[in-house]
């Protein structure tokens, strides 16, 4: 059974007579890793954007099990279906990681933080005096702390170098197998996208 | 929620401390505006207290005259009689209160460089003096209708004399060869309105009450009096009062009579003139502060879209997120508190002695209300509307961002 459903979505940008999506169709299941690749300018983060319930579709609908998604609001659509992961970390500047983490869920424990590797000292720092790659560890550790069934990336590898890279992808992975959750990650990486279950490219205002 | 503003407020000191002060200032100045209301409005209560139903006479002719004339209007109407003398006495057993003269005479006599004014009321209580709270006792206790041979003296001349509750004070009445030794049964503070003529009695340090039974001891028989009240109880006896006036054979037209005596009418209506400036200002502090708080808000909330947008995406909503901006503030607001209520003290005694000096009332005692400042009511009063000014700067400050979609603010933070 599909976690999240696109049926039929077009979307133009305000002013714009124009559609960037067009008819867009596509299921999206639990446990697979679904990477979404195209041109810049595309859309790809425009529909990110739009399973997020970040943006409304100008015609259509997107579904989580079958409810619209903004069947209870928005706010609760983002909270409680999906989690997202940004290029640049979106992280809380005045805040610890573990602080950071626990604005998804308040019984988060530095365990995970460990686990991705960073030390105890970094855990209880400023979230803004950790490097790029720790910056989105703790972005990723805020996705995982969360029981959301939905993971929405957005590059999430794009300002990291290629061994954090590696690691991150594979993080990602693993929580669409060993933790049955639906992955989506928009990108341009060819290394994300072959390490993806399911390859959908957005090319001529379609999801193909 | 809580522990995300407790940390903002405590990381982010310079901003904290930025809204520190705006905040007190704001406080301080309400707090010291609605102290000054509420004092003005119980000194003008206090005046008119002091007014009475009735009628003050005096002589036209003379500066005193025998009150037996009007022996005749009798107490059917349950009229009172207070009778008054006021007159300039040498003390004898002490020195007078010296200070500033706004008139200066080079032509008195010895003994009037040591002179008092010397009120004789039958009943001191109801002196308006007492009864406006202009002058308080401090120590000792007012002089009751059946009491004689006391007196009250002001503390500053008690002072100086070194006199205390018991002690004895010697006068001798301007033109009576008799002199009057006096025990003090009470000691007064406070400061009437002076009218300068030149002479130490003019002061209110040097002003000393007593009963008039005691001048009855100088007068002999007559009941020799600068002023006569008659006073009833309602406007309906007052009327009465002055048709039985008329039917008696007393030859009014020597006579000034001044209904309902408002001695103190150019101070109540100074004081509403002081009420008045301070309510308009009152209002342009809350003004100003909703807009002066709302710019440094504005900024402050658009340096915060990058968190605004961040919490959207997790999916807290905007009520929460302006429910946090404001946890923030009043936070901040709490140790406020406290240096607030210290800088609205130290605003009410600057206003309070400005204003009532431009408004010729500086030498009106005003230490005990000018240092008071206003009760916990007023505080918490203050607060609450700090509080409300808090919530609509924020709302004011956040609505350009929050009425954004969540897409166009995570757009304009990418």
């Amino acid at each position: 059974m599909s976690v999240l459903k696109i049926k039929n979505v077009s979307y133009a940008y305000v002013g714009n007579r124009e559609n960037i999506l067009e008819g867009v169709d596509q299921k999206f299941e639990r446990g697979k890793f679904y990477a979404i690749i195209g041109k810049s300018g595309a859309g790809k983060s425009t529909l990110l954007s739009l399973l997020a319930g970040l943006d409304e579709p100008k015609s259509g609908e997107i579904l989580f099990e079958d409810e619209k998604i903004g069947k209870y609001g928005y706010s609760y659509h983002r909270k409680n279906h999906i989690t997202l992961v940004f290029q640049n970390y979106n992280l809380i500047d005045y805040l610890t990681p573990l602080e950071n983490i626990r604005l998804v869920n308040q019984e988060a424990t530095d365990e995970i933080l460990v686990k991705l590797g960073l030390d105890k000292d970094q855990i209880n720092r400023n979230v803004m005096k950790l490097s790029g790659g720790q910056q989105q560890r703790v972005a990723i550790a805020r996705a995982l702390v969360s029981e959301a069934p939905i993971i929405l990336a957005d590059e999430p590898t794009g300002n990291l170098d290629e061994n954090t890279a590696e690691e991150i992808i594979e993080v990602l992975k693993k929580l669409a197998k060993e933790r049955n959750k639906c992955v989506i990650v928009v990108t341009h990486s060819k290394r994300v996208a072959e390490s993806a279950d399911v390859v959908l490219e957005l090319k001529g205002r379609k999801l193909r | 929620m809580i522990k995300n503003a407790v940390a903002y407020v405590f990381r982010k000191r310079t901003r904290t401390a930025l809204i520190f002060l705006i905040l007190t200032l704001i406080l301080a100045v309400i707090y010291a505006g609605f102290s000054i209301m509420k004092t003005s409005e119980k000194m003008t209560s206090a005046i008119n207290s002091a007014n009475d139903f009735g009628v003050k006479i005096r002589s036209l002719k003379s500066e005193t005259f025998n009150a037996e004339s009007f022996d005749l209007i009798d107490s059917k109407l349950g009229a009172e009689k207070i009778y008054q003398y006021e007159g300039v006495a040498e003390l004898k057993n002490g020195k007078v209160v010296t200070g500033e003269q706004m008139v200066m005479r080079e032509d008195l006599p010895g003994y009037l460089e040591n002179a008092v004014t010397l009120q004789a009321i039958s009943d001191v209580k109801k002196d308006p003096l007492f009864r406006s709270e202009v002058f308080k006792l401090i120590e000792g206790k007012n002089i009751s209708r059946e009491e004689t041979g006391k007196v009250l003296v002001h503390e500053a001349l008690a002072k100086k004399n070194q006199w205390k509750i018991g002690d004895k004070v010697s006068l001798k009445v301007l033109g009576e060869e008799k002199e009057l030794e006096l025990l003090i049964q009470g000691i007064f503070t406070g400061k009437k309105q002076e009218k300068y003529t030149g002479m130490s009695s003019d002061f209110s340090e040097n002003m000393i009450f007593t009963d008039y039974a005691t001048m009855v001891q100088i007068f002999g028989k007559k009941k020799l009096v600068t002023s006569l009240k008659i006073l009833v109880s309602d406007s309906e006896k007052l009327a009465a009062l002055k048709a039985e006036m008329n039917k008696k054979s007393v030859q009014l037209e020597d006579f000034e009579m001044v209904e309902k005596e408002n001695q103190f009418s150019g101070m109540v209506e100074s004081l509403d003139m002081v009420k008045q400036m301070i309510f308009t200002m009152i209002m342009a502090v809350i003004g100003a502060g909703i807009v002066v708080l709302s710019l440094v808000l504005i900024l402050w909330v658009r340096e915060r879209m990058y968190e605004i947008g961040i919490l959207l995406a997790i999916g807290r909503s905007k009520i929460k997120i302006v429910g946090q901006f404001i946890l923030e503030l009043v936070l901040v607001s709490l140790p406020v508190m406290i240096l607030a209520a210290i800088l609205g003290r130290i605003f009410v005694g600057w206003i309070l002695g400005a204003v009532l000096q431009k408004e010729g009332l500086d030498n009106l005692d005003l230490s005990s209300f000018a240092t008071s400042g206003g009760g916990l009511d007023i505080f918490a009063m203050s607060y609450g509307l700090l509080i409300l000014i808090i919530v609509l700067a924020v709302i004011a400050a956040s609505w350009m961002i929050l009425t954004k979609k969540p897409k166009e603010i995570l757009a304009k933070i990418s």
